[in-house]
């Protein structure tokens, strides 16, 4: 069962996708570069650029979208990615691999049979797998550095979520979607429940990558050095 | 009459004919809007055949949603589309994208080509044709498109500059190429050159920029000298100040403390290279006009701070040569200053950070007097800060308040002679 706010983010989505004319993306070397095609919705940053109609993305590109877009980009025979809002990622891709980097927000990752993906993070992070399989390895020194990787062979179709405002930094949980649509929590623990779990099953992973992005609990100060009171005037001539 | 009956026999099927259409339409729009799923375009796609929109947000959904991903029905859907209605340019768009994901770049090229002739006016077809011709390693073909993209609007400037810059390995004829003619898209581009940290470049096309129109490019300047002072490039950092709408006006030789006798009104937002002010509470930062002489300026700092506050008063950045003795002073005086800890000059050498105090005589009341202190720059100095400072850490425990008044002026630095 769709939820209403799962179809209104459906419906703007659609309706923006509508307005911008899609996209398509046909990843080829360009001066040994390759390339793909990213389709924003809504304002969308790549290298701290904005697009705001579909555009050429090269491989080492950087990804950010804010409360209230995304951005999905077709990156050839190395596959697609979905990216959700609040998120912030960078996407290097060749022929066959996608290597991508999860610095916070949401990501469905979608390779064929021929290729494979890695995502690292270094947060706390929720894996839904809707086919194929994935595998997460801690790595690093503190165990904060965590890899999920697809396996080739099989297409595979997976999405990564950071979690914000969990105190056990570097923990994992891991959960599957059986591909008729039940759920099954393989793995539950630092704020995943088995509820939450199901919870996920049967929803659209397209809608679920915008609905389950984590809203910023920590807003940007606006002039982090102004202080309260009312002299505003730096310097104040007088003539007493 | 016949005339009367003949016109009933055509309007009435006609108007069952509009009627059964607009309800055909609106429960397709309705499911469209409501209901948006793939699953329910397909359904309005069945109920309303004719209809080239659905048709183009089907094939849409067949591209990019990744539950349904399939560009072979793309494709079908995004040509009916076309047949339906082969004026639209944005289903030609999307059919172009269809065609690319499909792997037939020729009809690709000519469904963007469609587009651009049936819009040509409009940016989204020729930004999207430059952005077919670069992914497909055409740099020449996507040029004059891109510019044509951005004559109306430079919100993706940036963004094209960044990939024709990739796609070029760093070719600045080629990315200057994409310009269209105008004052603020030549502040993007050098913008653009100093995220790319090629500021030599930056600051010669900007001193000849500036002179054309100061108002367009102070902005850039500033941005560029704030990186400069970033990379520890003070002298460059200098060169960019001197060409803001600042720099220009003041004619103080580089070394020297700008306004060190508050002659002028200070700026309010001034920069790196002049006197930037920190007006908080609990110090209150004035121009005295008739102290310490009655045609004199001074800077008069009020307090009345009850805790143990920081004050970071003024600071100015000055250039600086390594291995010279230099000399700085200044002038100060105090009424009723009451605390445990009073400001103090600090003389800050970059890069490094060593950091010298000058610490003045001014607890209670006392008369201008002028306080010295020389030092030697270090081997790598290139620039010192001289900044005005107020600490709340008293040397007993407890608070550290401060009330009072105080004065300075003359503030310089030369070398010692």
């Amino acid at each position: 069962m769709v939820s209403k706010r799962s179809q209104k983010i459906v419906f703007a989505l659609i309706l923006g996708l509508s307005l911008m004319v899609g996209s398509v993306v046909s990843a080829v070397a360009a001066n040994n570069k390759k390339a793909g095609e990213v389709t924003p919705i809504g304002a969308v940053l790549i290298n701290g650029a904005t697009i705001k109609s579909s555009a050429t993305i090269f491989s080492d590109s950087h990804i950010t979208t804010n409360s209230s877009s995304g951005a999905t980009a077709n990156l050839g025979s190395a596959g697609q990615i979905f990216v959700g809002e609040n998120s912030d990622v960078t996407v290097s891709f060749q022929d066959n691999l996608l290597q991508l980097t999860l610095n916070k927000g949401s990501l469905r990752v979608k390779c064929n049979s021929d290729s494979s993906a890695r995502v690292t993070t270094r947060t706390n992070t929720k894996v839904f797998t809707k086919s194929g399989s994935v595998d997460t390895i801690k790595e690093g020194s503190d165990g904060k550095v965590i890899t999920i990787a697809s396996k080739s062979g099989s297409a595979t179709d997976f999405l990564v979520e950071t979690v914000s405002g969990d105190s056990k930094a570097g923990a994992i949980s891991a959960v599957v979607i059986g591909s008729g649509g039940g759920s099954t929590a393989l793995a539950t623990g630092a704020g995943v429940s088995a509820a939450a779990a199901t919870g996920v099953a049967g929803r659209s992973l397209f809608s679920s990558i915008f609905k389950n992005s984590s809203r910023s609990t920590n807003p940007a100060l606006v002039n982090p050095t102004a202080t309260a009171g009312t002299d505003t005037n730096p310097v104040s001539p007088i003539r007493p | 009459m016949i005339y009367r009956l003949i016109l009933c026999l055509v309007l009435i099927p006609l108007s069952i004919f509009g009627i059964y259409r607009a309800v055909q339409l609106g429960v397709a729009g309705t499911i469209v809007r409501y209901a948006p799923e793939t699953i329910f375009l397909q359904q309005a796609v069945e109920s309303v055949p004719n209809d080239p929109e659905l048709h183009r947000l089907l094939g849409l959904a067949y591209l990019l949603d990744p539950e349904v991903t399939d560009a072979k029905a793309a494709l079908t859907e995004l040509k009916r589309a076309t047949e339906l209605s082969p004026y639209s340019y944005q289903i030609w768009l999307v059919l172009a994208n269809a065609q690319e994901r499909f792997g037939d770049l020729t009809a690709a090229e000519e469904s963007f080509k469609r587009a651009v002739s049936l819009a040509p006016n409009y940016q989204d077809p020729h930004w999207r044709l430059a952005n077919f011709y670069l992914r497909n390693d055409k740099l020449a073909a996507a040029i004059p498109a891109l510019k044509q993209a951005l004559q109306t609007d430079n919100t993706q400037l940036d963004y094209a500059m960044d990939l024709v810059w990739q796609i070029s390995d760093g070719d600045l004829l080629k990315v200057k190429e994409i310009l269209p003619e105008n004052d603020k898209t030549k502040a993007i581009y050098l913008q653009f050159l100093i995220n790319k940290e090629l500021y030599g470049d930056v600051l010669n096309q900007l001193s000849q920029e500036v002179i054309e129109n100061e108002q367009a490019f102070t902005k850039t300047a500033q941005l560029l000298m704030e990186r400069l002072i970033s990379k520890g490039d003070y002298q460059q950092a200098y060169q960019a100040w001197k060409l803001t709408t600042e720099g220009r006006q003041i004619k103080t030789e580089p070394g020297r403390i700008n306004n060190g006798d508050f002659a002028t009104l200070p700026a309010k937002d001034g920069l790196a290279f002049n006197w930037q002010f920190h007006s908080e509470n609990g110090a209150k930062l004035l121009l005295d006009h008739v102290s310490p002489s009655p045609n004199g300026n001074s800077l008069r700092i009020e307090y009345s701070a009850n805790g143990s506050p920081n004050f970071d008063h003024i600071e100015q950045l000055v250039l600086a040569q390594p291995n010279k003795e230099y000399r700085f002073s200044y002038d100060a005086e105090s009424e009723e200053l009451v605390s445990g800890n009073v400001p103090v000059f600090e003389v800050i050498q970059h890069p490094g950070e060593q950091r010298l105090i000058s610490q003045p005589n001014i607890l209670g009341t006392t008369v201008w007097k002028k306080y010295e202190l020389k030092f030697t720059t270090a081997p790598q100095t290139r620039a010192i800060t001289i900044k005005l400072h107020r600490s709340g850490n008293c040397s007993t425990a407890g608070p550290c308040p401060i009330y009072g008044k105080v004065w300075f002026t003359n503030i310089t630095l030369e070398p010692a002679k």
